[in-house]
């Protein structure tokens, strides 16, 4: 997975204004910066004021990454969404870039070792995963294929387990046989 | 409190750790926290260790080996009650290991600590002055850890003694030393399956007799299964062959219908007392593990989700019924046919016996093999055809905004494509089916040509009878049955002890909130209520509820106010004692209320809430539910005060009317009123109100309100409600801003000084205005 901002911002959107008065502030690019503060906080610089510590949020984690993303205090007040990380100065977007690979750990599975039933038998339906990631090795349980394998439109597969961690294979054909193989015997592709 | 409080302390020291402490200290002081973290700054997987020690909190990358299983933490029973001064989650790294530290700062600057969930990742984050600082990353895994982490930095900066709940610690299996998952006690590899069949078959005590029947019966069975080959052998050798011995042919005949007889009747009345004894055995199973549950505390349903509590309650006492009822006893027949077909057959043809049985170990390989793939494959099946129904409940039950939303053509599309998609692995499996089916019959039968081709051989030299070679093909057929049907009866057996063990963990479970040791009888509570330091979440990391200090008198009416999510149902939880506050003390007439022996407890506290909860049955035995022996002449009464006795006669059946599941034939404002009297009746001493009037009319509302006033008096009342206005008559109100209570007073205080309060009432004129504009 590219963590990047390389998802398609809303383009339809720009065209018709959010209807006035009810809250939403829409941030343009070119008015904002991000820039890392000295204990690795986020410092939002705005024509008119800077916020000290801000959170990033992506508003559509799956269908759109790199558009949408709202600009919160710590405490989860919202300062602004800013419809595409694209279009910020370099500076400001590689600490974008940086803050959501932070916040959305979703390691990218380079190669799937082993799937096997976690009861001896397969009853139950959980599976042990053995999975060699871009952040590293990794074991997920999964306590069923159907829920915790997700098939997203544009092909990629989000896997997660039963302790909330979230792992992307960015599609089929970046697999290995092996491991396409292997994955094939536990879920319909 | 219970036993766990009973925990050690010194959480280190392990023999198989055995990493000597002293060897795991720098020089200086010995940490007060460590705890072990999985992620590395940059977003990677990695180990990083979290240390407090000489005043300042450093994390470091460390070059020694992840602690497989986190260190020993308090074990049940071993060593004195954890003293707080030290928690160590992980083992310190030995300073010759430590890189680092990529992360160091004073506890003075500290103010305090929380963990702060991100997505698939967590991070402990330290509020300092400048704000909040990332001190370490982990995933979501390890929050539970860091939540106490945060809570011992959080005392360590300000000196205190830790705010923690010994029953959070994590616990260990006392066998092995693993830790434990949250809430269970069951350490899966140290399952001892050979007991936990012993205490299955244990319900099969009260039913000894049937099973020795049953056995009986089934040796019978497959000694008479022995009889018809021999049968046939005496017929080919003795009559056929030879072709004499015509009054031989009748009576071997006969005997052949005897047999045949003997057997089936046999098999009809084995299955009969089988099934009874087996469902009953279940059927007790099923009992007790449905009082354990009512027994258990509210916190234990939320930590373990009604899906998986009916799914033990139903699907895993049925896998055991089928178990006890099918896969046993057919094991049982199986294996001991087995075992008498092959003495019969070495004892005919010990060689023919030994070549035959040379493709038996591939059936067994092959069964193994395929078994699994097949069941995969149909639990796939199955969820498919679940997602399908998923589309037929969805549209069916939401037909009106379908309707409504003229989504007609797009609901045929979505269910079919599911549709399709089913037809599609359907088609997949049989085809598998079709495949594997006759492969392994040809497996299994490979042996058959094996007897046909030796056994030929030795027939035609007259080393053996005609006959007995024909009994020998029948034999091996019933060998061959057992070896295929084996390898799935011994997954059968494992899955069933897996269910056993999950409904037998249910059992075990003491409940959270249990009565005190030498609990203290309190027949008639006064009714003062206090919050000393309360602090409480439902997950231990993530708190809901802190620093609640709250002095409520006998007889006083509290409202409490807030957002939704600000903790004023949490409160009503702890005063109902449904959860304990794991920080901090509640008393009741300066008893704690863990203390005060549960049933009085129970017994003076009434609850009338937002979501008024009937159960079908007439109104009568609905206002009575929590005393059941009240008199005809008491519940009207009860009835007449909160304004629901004319209504009540109004109806046709009276107070015998059945108000249906749920009380969906009466409407909202008459299950309040009836909910109303059901606390009158109780007569408590404290008396909890969630929101007690909804969407009705004035005048319902009004007559609503006037009960409620008649009941409120004189005893000692908590009040939520979302619409200010209703609190009134409240003596003072208790405003909750994100767990906390922030402000505290009488409304015409409260309104003066203009803060929390005061913006709600204020937001909520205008939300009303708001709505009279809309609706005028």
């Amino acid at each position: 997975m590219t963590v990047a901002m390389d998802g398609p911002p809303g383009v339809g959107a720009t065209a018709q204004p959010a209807p006035a008065a009810v809250g939403l502030r829409r941030l343009e690019p070119g008015s904002l910066q991000l820039r890392r503060g000295p204990r690795g906080e986020v410092r939002l610089l705005l024509p008119d004021r800077c916020h000290l510590a801000v959170t990033l949020t992506r508003a559509f984690p799956l269908s759109r990454p790199g558009g949408w993303i709202a600009i919160r205090e710590r405490d989860g007040a919202e300062v602004g969404l800013l419809p595409d990380g694209a279009c910020l100065d370099p500076e400001s977007r590689t600490c974008a870039e940086e803050e959501l690979r932070l916040r959305y750990f979703t390691p990218t599975v380079t190669a799937i070792l082993d799937i096997r039933d976690e009861v001896p038998g397969g009853r139950g339906g959980g599976a042990i995963w053995e999975l060699e990631t871009d952040r590293g090795p990794a074991t997920l349980h999964m306590p069923n294929t159907n829920e915790h394998v997700q098939t997203l439109p544009d092909g990629r597969i989000l896997l997660t387990d039963r302790a909330g961690n979230r792992y992307e294979i960015a599609g089929l054909g970046d697999l290995d046989p092996a491991s396409r193989r292997r994955l094939a015997q536990f879920v319909w592709l | 409190m219970s036993g766990s409080e009973a925990n050690s302390a010194t959480i280190l020291a392990t023999a198989d750790e055995a990493r000597p402490p002293d060897a795991a200290q720098p020089a200086g002081a010995p940490a007060t926290l460590c705890a072990a973290a999985n992620l590395t700054e940059a977003g990677l997987y990695g180990r990083r260790w979290l240390v407090a020690e000489d005043g300042r909190l450093r994390v470091y990358g460390a070059g020694g080996r992840w602690p497989e299983n986190l260190p020993r933490g308090p074990a049940a029973g071993a060593g004195p009650p954890w003293d707080g001064s030290h928690l160590l989650l992980a083992v310190p790294p030995a300073a010759a290991e430590r890189t680092g530290p990529v992360f160091d700062l004073a506890l003075s600057e500290v103010r305090g600590a929380r963990v702060e969930p991100l997505v698939g990742a967590a991070t402990l984050l330290l509020e300092t002055p400048a704000g909040p600082v990332p001190c370490i990353r982990f995933t979501p895994e390890l929050s539970a850890d860091f939540g106490l982490a945060a809570r011992m930095i959080g005392a360590l900066a300000r000196g205190e003694p830790p705010r923690i709940d010994p029953r959070d610690l994590p616990q260990h299996c006392p066998r092995c030393g693993r830790r434990l998952q949250p809430g269970t006690r069951i350490c899966p590899p140290c399952i001892d399956r050979g007991a936990v069949l012993r205490r299955l078959l244990g319900y099969a005590g009260p039913y000894r007799w049937k099973l020795a029947a049953v056995t009986a019966l089934m040796l019978t069975g497959v000694a008479l299964s022995l009889v018809p080959a021999q049968i046939n052998r005496a017929l080919v050798d003795d009559v056929l062959e030879p072709r004499r011995n015509l009054h031989l042919l009748g009576l071997l005949v006969l005997a052949m219908l005897g047999t045949q007889i003997a057997g089936r009747g046999l098999s009809v009345v084995q299955g009969y007392i089988g099934n009874s004894f087996g469902s009953r055995i279940v059927g007790d199973i099923r009992a007790s593990l449905w009082g354990s549950l009512q027994r258990l505390s509210l916190g234990y349903f939320d930590k373990a989700q009604i899906g998986n509590l009916m799914s033990r309650v139903s699907q895993d006492t049925s896998r055991m019924q089928t178990f006890l009822t099918g896969s046993a006893q057919q094991f049982l027949v199986q294996a001991m046919q087995l075992l008498g077909v092959l003495a019969v057959m070495l004892a005919m043809n010990w060689r023919l016996t030994l070549v035959v049985l040379i493709p038996a170990p591939f059936t067994v390989v092959v069964s193994r093999a395929i078994w699994p793939r097949i069941r995969r494959l149909d639990r796939r099946l199955w969820h498919t055809v679940s997602r399908l129904n998923t589309v037929v409940n969805d549209a069916l039950g939401g037909i009106r905004v379908v309707k409504a939303f003229g989504q007609e053509g797009r609901e045929v599309a979505r269910f079919g494509g599911v549709n399709g998609e089913l037809v599609a692995r359907n088609i997949t499996v049989a085809n598998m089916m079709s495949l594997f089916g006759p492969s392994f019959t040809f497996v299994a039968g490979f042996g058959t040509l094996l007897v046909w081709y030796f056994g030929g051989i030795l027939v035609v030299h007259r080393h053996m009878d005609l006959g007995t070679l024909l009994a020998f093909a029948t034999y091996l057929g019933m060998v061959l049955q057992p070896l295929t049907f084996g390898s799935r009866l011994i997954t059968d057996l494992t899955t069933s002890i897996t269910s056993a063990e999950r409904v037998f963990e249910v059992m075990d479970t003491e409940p959270d909130v249990g009565e005190a040791a030498a609990p203290v009888a309190m027949p008639r509570i006064e009714g003062r209520v206090s919050f000393a330091g309360v602090e409480f979440g439902y997950v231990s990391h993530l708190p809901v509820l802190r620093d609640i200090d709250l002095d409520v008198a006998a007889g006083e009416m509290i409202g409490l106010v807030g957002h939704s999510g600000a903790g004023k149902s949490t409160m009503i939880n702890l005063i109902c004692r449904l959860y304990d506050a794991g920080v901090g003390t509640i008393t009741i007439d300066g008893v704690d209320i863990r203390r005060i022996r549960q049933d009085d407890l129970r017994r003076q506290i009434g609850v009338v809430l937002q979501e008024t909860f009937l159960f079908d049955g007439s109104i009568a035995e609905n206002i009575a539910y929590a005393r059941p022996d009240a008199d005809p002449f008491e519940i009207m009464e009860a009835a007449r005060i909160a304004n629901a006795h004319d209504f009540i006669l109004g109806k046709p059946e009276g107070y015998d009317t059945r108000v249906g599941e749920r009380g969906m034939r009466l409407s909202g404002g008459e299950r309040q009123r009836i909910a109303i009297a059901r606390a009158i009746l109780h007569d408590p001493r404290i008396l909890i109100l969630d929101e007690a009037t909804a969407s009705v009319d004035s005048e319902t509302e009004r007559q609503i309100q006037e009960a409620v006033g008649r009941l409120v008096r004189g005893r000692t009342t908590f009040a939520i409600a979302h619409r200010l206005s209703t609190l009134r008559s409240a003596h003072r109100l208790a405003v909750f801003d994100h767990g906390r209570i922030v402000e505290i007073g009488t409304h015409d205080a409260l309104m003066d000084r203009r803060g929390v309060y005061y913006r709600l009432v204020k937001a909520q004129q205008d939300a009303h205005a708001a709505r009279e504009v809309v609706v005028g």
